[in-house]
């Protein structure tokens, strides 16, 4: 069938590598024609500020969209008009609003927040129950709608990128402790560097950006004294970064206000375990603690009570890395492209 | 010129008119059937009857008229009255346009879901757990006001379709539920006796999840079920009181925007009217500069 996935362009960023989103909707009409569809995105650029936040959601009604399928995928994308809507709610598609319940910076606008925030609720609220049904792409994600909208939300995963080209490194102890950096998500570098540091034991660390490397590094490297001992290797890209994955002790994952966790995802891939902390949201719908990873309280002491211990027992680090495997097996587009198009014919 | 539209209505029936005539009314010149007919006063353009027993008596102008029974839904055809009303699901079968008993103006209400009531709560410095119990006849300001901010509400008065219509989550009683045709559970909770409803309220208040599903199916079941413009609008479009419908891009454009039940105070009606202004309104008596000026800090002028 004819498929068009709808979402939110962002035009003009600075060099870099693609958002989460645009590479979920990269991967989405991959594997939609790879089933035997024709698929292809359809992006519209929106503003996030407060005053012009929903003027993108009206252009999306007035959209024409000839197809059999539509599969939207964040805000205000979800507004699109057609009979055969799905909606499938990738990252950061509700943050926006979330913070809108903090008072913002400018009084005379927070005035009007409610009551914007109010026409949002109800907006969102008509435009999500339009969809034939509706997924996100964490637990979390789908918690908060149902908590915003009072609307039943199913979770179905997003494989991660690339995620066919990772796979367990064939043997030996694994040669450092790696931290991914992607861009617009607060990944905690600083923690994984404090841990770094805390650590007893000298392992090597490999903080890989996707992008540029977030501003705090070089700083608190130097005020660590980790500059001999922590790599930073910038615009990272496979087949570079599936090695740094097959070569890891363990992978260090805790981002902040994130809605899905493709690095641990990744690192179960590569059958790594993941350190993370009590309040990484969406990882903690994949780190058991004990079994595919180690969960601490944040601390950067915990962090590197955590390293230690899976540095000094490879036979436990291995282990939890083939549970983390074991755990994602069945995490692929087939069951994403099949859930989605079997919702489109309810 | 304001259409004229007549009110006709005998003692016993004149108190079911009142809430859908204060909908239907709106636009035109609302004037009683015997002041209508004295000399002095316009010709009515169409006439609001509150009982076919008035029938006779009416000019020959499109008529709406109230039908208790399958035999004065038959008088009513007898007289080629435009439109019967009823609340009956049995003459609404046989083709009554259906007016609920106990309407509400929903779109004259906004709805306010619990993360929107929150907030507000939040900038009032109340209590983030309010409850409030409602069993007041009328909508004073107090009372919307209350309606509006509670994270859940007890009401059993005539006030529960205005507390649906705002997504209040609510609490009533069996019989007001079995009176609305409301589904304990789904569209409100309904506990036996106050004490029962207080701590459902309680409980509701604390329950997020609960609370965001029962705010929204009770505003759709007050759209649904319980809105007066919709029959009214229905109403009017068949005595002939409808202004034509925008039609082309400007039409569409507010269709979207009512189908997601916009309010017309919104700012994104504003914005949509601004955006389009200069491709629908009439054109400039003075050269208009060659690009239009943004609208927004953050938009960046034409080049």
């Amino acid at each position: 069938m004819d498929v068009l996935v709808c979402a939110t362009q962002v035009p003009l960023r600075p060099h870099g590598p693609p958002s989460a989103t645009e590479e979920l909707v990269a991967d989405l009409v991959g594997a939609l024609d790879g089933a035997g569809h024709r698929a292809e995105a359809v992006l519209v650029p929106a503003a996030r500020d407060q005053e012009r936040l929903l003027d993108a959601a009206l252009a999306w009604r007035l959209i024409p969209l000839d197809a059999d399928l539509v599969i939207a995928v964040d805000f205000p994308a979800y507004f699109a008009r057609h009979r055969r809507k799905v909606a499938w709610l990738a990252d950061h598609d509700r943050r926006d609003l979330h913070a809108g319940l903090e008072p913002g910076p400018d009084p005379d606008l927070d005035r009007t927040w409610a009551d914007d925030l109010r026409q949002v609720v109800d907006w969102d609220i008509r435009a999500l129950s339009e969809a034939r049904q509706r997924f996100a792409v964490s637990d979390q994600a789908a918690d908060r709608v149902r908590r915003q909208c009072g609307l039943s939300v199913a979770t179905l995963p997003a494989p991660p990128p690339f995620a066919e080209h990772l796979r367990p490194r064939r043997g030996g102890r694994g040669a450092h402790v790696l931290h991914v950096a992607r861009p617009g998500v607060d990944e905690r570098a600083g923690l994984f560097l404090a841990g770094m540091a805390a650590a007893s034991r000298q392992v090597p660390g490999v903080v890989a950006c996707l992008g540029r490397s977030p501003g705090s590094v070089p700083g608190d490297l130097e005020r660590l004294q980790l500059g001999r001992r922590v790599q930073v290797v910038r615009s990272v890209r496979p087949p570079a970064l599936v090695d740094l994955f097959a070569e890891a002790i363990a992978v260090v994952h805790a981002p902040v206000g994130a809605d899905q966790a493709p690095v641990t995802l990744q690192a179960f891939r590569a059958g790594v375990p993941v350190i993370t902390t009590a309040d990484s949201g969406p990882v903690l719908e994949w780190v058991e603690h004990g079994v595919t990873g180690l969960v601490t309280d944040g601390t950067a002491r915990a962090v590197g009570a955590a390293i230690d211990r899976l540095v000094a027992d490879p036979d436990l680090a291995g282990r939890m890395g083939a549970a983390g495997r074991a755990r994602v097996a069945d995490l692929g587009w087939e069951r994403v492209v099949g859930s989605l198009t079997a919702a489109a014919g309810r | 010129m304001t259409a004229v539209l007549a009110l006709a209505a005998t003692p016993s029936t004149a108190r079911r008119a009142v809430p859908f005539l204060g909908v239907l009314g709106i636009g035109t010149e609302v004037v009683s059937w015997h002041r209508a007919s004295a000399a002095t006063l316009p010709s009515p353009a169409a006439v609001l009857a509150t009982s076919t027993s008035v029938l006779p008596e009416l000019p020959a102008v499109p008529i709406a008229v109230w039908v208790d029974d399958l035999r004065s839904l038959r008088r009513a055809h007898d007289h080629d009255v435009e439109v019967a009303l009823s609340s009956s699901p049995e003459l609404i079968d046989h083709g009554a346009v259906p007016v609920p008993r106990n309407g509400v103006q929903v779109g004259r209400w906004p709805v306010l879901p619990p993360v929107a009531r929150a907030r507000h709560r939040r900038d009032l410095d109340l209590p983030d757990d309010l409850v409030v119990a409602i069993d007041h006849p009328v909508a004073t300001d107090d009372v919307v006001t209350a309606l509006a901010l509670a994270a859940a509400a007890v009401v059993t008065g005539p006030l529960l379709p205005l507390a649906l219509a705002l997504g209040t989550p609510v609490v009533t009683g069996p019989d007001s539920a079995r009176r609305h045709g409301i589904e304990a559970g789904v569209e409100a909770e309904v506990a036996a006796d106050p004490v029962a409803a207080d701590a459902a309220a309680r409980s509701l208040a604390r329950y997020e999840l609960g609370a965001a599903a029962l705010s929204r199916r009770g505003r759709r079941f007050a759209e649904h079920h319980l809105d007066l413009d919709r029959p009214a609008a229905a109403v009017r479009q068949r005595l002939g009181l409808a202004a034509v419908a925008a039609r082309g891009g400007a039409g569409r454009l507010r269709d979207r925007l009512d189908e997601l039940a916009t309010p017309v105070d919104a700012r994104i009606r504003t914005r949509a009217l601004d955006a389009t202004a200069a491709l629908t309104g009439p054109p400039p008596s003075h050269p208009a500069p060659s690009h239009p000026a943004p609208s927004h800090p953050h938009e960046r002028p034409h080049p």
